[in-house]
């Protein structure tokens, strides 16, 4: 019963102690970095900006927290909720609490296309172009080619799909990395392989965010169907869902979601497999509450390990190898107090 | 309501199981199921379930063909409860039962009051309303086959497929649950249920299939359908059939072949 109590207190609590400490985590990380800020030229700018008059900061503050700062701090947000909105979604899918977004592909498929996007000397809009269509394409095939398969258990059929195309798209990637030009080239890819928010733009966030609302919208409007699928198809038929066109529209959704994200951060690892499984842990199972749960929580994760990033050291720490880092070990530690949140 | 399996062949795409199964279930009628592993029970209420094409024949409701109805208006009246499982995430029992509202909730709707009420009506009706707010995978085989059970009441169904809904409980549970699958044959819910245990179609079927090779071999009263011959027709063992002395309950006791001591392999 203790872990019903858990998901009790959470409950009750949840719903706005998890935004208040995002929103204290968002001012904690506006404040800190190269350039000095206090919080006291935060609110004054804050309230400065809301009341529509000229705020009395010094100019370069003014430019440092809404030029540099806010941007950046907007897209782990974003990024971050994205990727745990769509592991959430894929783990109940496929059934499974060490399923990630890239389950399907979307993220070798988007590396694939920013790679190429590179090795083509695209400008940046391009390869992020390129990312996004090629993550989506990449899991609409493997949907195909798992429908064309007829006959078996449908779940695993997707997922073996998925990662044979994965592979597909690992290899071409490795082949054009030994085609690409070392001193410009490489070093683009690899650090776009990593992940990395650094030079994220407004515009970058302003394009990502509206199709990840898109996304969202049908995993919000499903929420209480999606526990449904997590029976299995025919168990959800008996019940009365199309298990399979409902899976079609959760894969669709979530998938925008990761390629949007994915295509103006570069691959980012763990906080789809992990934000998923602590909401659990705290919230229970039920995606009604899981999905704003895991939101919520990857974007702080995501946050807290963007402002890491920037700070920690002279030059920037790529994303993937710090959500590696501190997740890995977080994770096991998890799994040694055997909380576990799944059977 | 009224089932009618009307010469049915199921099977799967390119492996025909069974052919020409028919059989009518009223309301408030218990059909039990016998046959041995692989004599197609499952696959028969699988297609049943329309989970499966048939391959030939048609299931009916009151008369009318299901195989075009949309799942959510079969799902209200016919409901199915499988083999007690372990599920994948620990969901409250709850939340479980209250999945069996989806078939009357809009697509887009969360489970209002009213859901709420019929999910724990269905708990309670099952004697296991204290069970809501454990989670599904912290409780035994028993609470689980109940559970689900309950959420297929929650379906408010006409007819009800359970598959096998006593193996592997313990003696006090598999009674338990006949027990509730009488009662509700009484509320006027029409049962079907597979078993391994011919005891258990004695205890609470009104008709008896005996399902051989996906052939029905027998459909009467239990006391005409499970007859030593016929059970050693399709199980292959000696069977005595007893009427407990006094009453009209009959028992089967398998008579054990015991090997001679030259038969006994050596050690």
């Amino acid at each position: 019963m203790s872990t019903v109590r858990r998901w009790r207190a959470t409950t009750r609590f949840g719903p706005w102690l998890l935004p208040v400490l995002l929103g204290l985590l968002c001012l904690g990380a506006l404040g800190v970095g190269p350039f000095p800020v206090t919080p006291a030229q935060i609110v004054e700018l804050a309230a400065a900006r809301l009341l529509g008059v000229p705020a009395e900061v010094p100019e370069i503050v003014e430019t440092v927290i809404l030029q540099v700062r806010l941007p950046r701090i907007a897209g782990a947000l974003v990024v971050g909720a994205a990727l745990a909105a769509a592991g959430a979604a894929y783990q109940g899918l496929f059934r499974n609490p060490l399923v990630s977004p890239d389950i399907l592909g979307v993220s070798a498929g988007a590396g694939l296309g920013a790679v190429l996007g590179i090795f083509l000397s695209l400008p940046v809009f391009g390869i992020q172009l390129l990312a996004f269509l090629f993550g989506v394409v990449t899991v609409g095939l493997v949907y195909l080619v798992a429908t064309a398969v007829r006959g078996r258990e449908p779940v695993l059929v997707l997922v073996l799909a998925g990662v044979v195309l994965g592979a597909l798209a690992g290899a071409i990637i490795s082949l054009l990395k030994v085609l690409a030009d070392p001193y410009d080239q490489l070093p683009a890819i690899t650090f776009w392989l990593l992940g990395s928010l650094a030079v994220l733009t407004p515009d970058d966030v302003l394009a990502a965010a509206p199709l990840v609302l898109i996304g969202l919208l049908p995993l919000h409007l499903l929420r209480w169907r999606m526990n449904l699928m997590t029976l299995g198809d025919e168990e959800a038929l008996t019940l009365g869902v199309d298990a399979a066109r409902l899976r079609l529209v959760f894969i669709a959704a979530a998938t925008l979601m990761t390629a949007a994200v994915v295509s103006i951060s570069g691959i980012i690892g763990w906080v789809g497999l992990i934000m998923p499984h602590i909401a659990r842990m705290l919230v229970g199972p039920n995606f009604e509450r899981l999905l704003p749960a895991a939101m919520t929580l990857g974007a702080g994760y995501l946050l807290i390990v963007d402002t890491l990033a920037r700070t920690m050291a002279a030059t920037e720490v790529p994303l993937g190898i710090l959500t590696a880092l501190l997740g890995a070990p977080f994770f096991l530690w998890l799994l040694a107090r055997g909380r576990h949140g799944w059977q | 309501m009224t089932l009618s399996v009307e010469a049915l062949a199921f099977g799967y795409p390119g492996k025909p199981v069974g052919r020409d199964v028919s059989f009518e279930l009223g309301p408030g009628e218990v059909i039990c199921l016998l046959g041995p592993n692989g004599s197609g029970k499952t696959t028969l209420f699988k297609t049943v379930l329309g989970l499966l094409r048939p391959q030939g024949g048609r299931v009916r409701l009151d008369g009318e063909d299901v195989a075009q109805w949309p799942r959510e208006r079969l799902a209200r009246h016919l409901a199915y409860v499988p083999q007690a499982h372990t599920a994948f995430f620990p969901f409250l029992v709850r939340d479980v039962v209250l999945m069996g509202r989806a078939a009357r909730l809009g697509l887009f709707a969360t489970p209002s009051a009213r859901d709420r009420a019929a999910a724990a009506a269905a708990l309670a009706s099952l004697g296991i309303a204290d069970l809501a707010d454990h989670p599904y995978t912290e409780i035994s085989g028993g609470e689980r086959q109940l559970t689900l059970i309950a959420r297929a009441l929650a379906q408010e169904p006409r007819v009800l497929v359970m598959d096998e809904p006593t193996a592997s409980l313990d003696f006090g549970n598999q009674v338990r649950v006949l027990e509730r699958i009488t009662e509700l044959a009484r509320s006027g819910i029409a049962v079907v249920l597979s078993t391994h245990d011919p005891d258990h179609a004695f205890l609470c079927a009104d008709r008896v299939a005996l399902l051989d090779d996906g052939r029905l071999q027998h459909l009467g009263r239990p006391e005409e359908a499970i007859t030593p011959e016929a059970l050693k027709r399709i199980y292959g063992v000696d069977v005595d059939i007893l009427t407990l002395p006094g009453t009209d309950r009959r028992v089967c006791v398998p008579s054990l072949s015991r090997p001679e001591p030259w038969q006994r392999p050596s050690v």
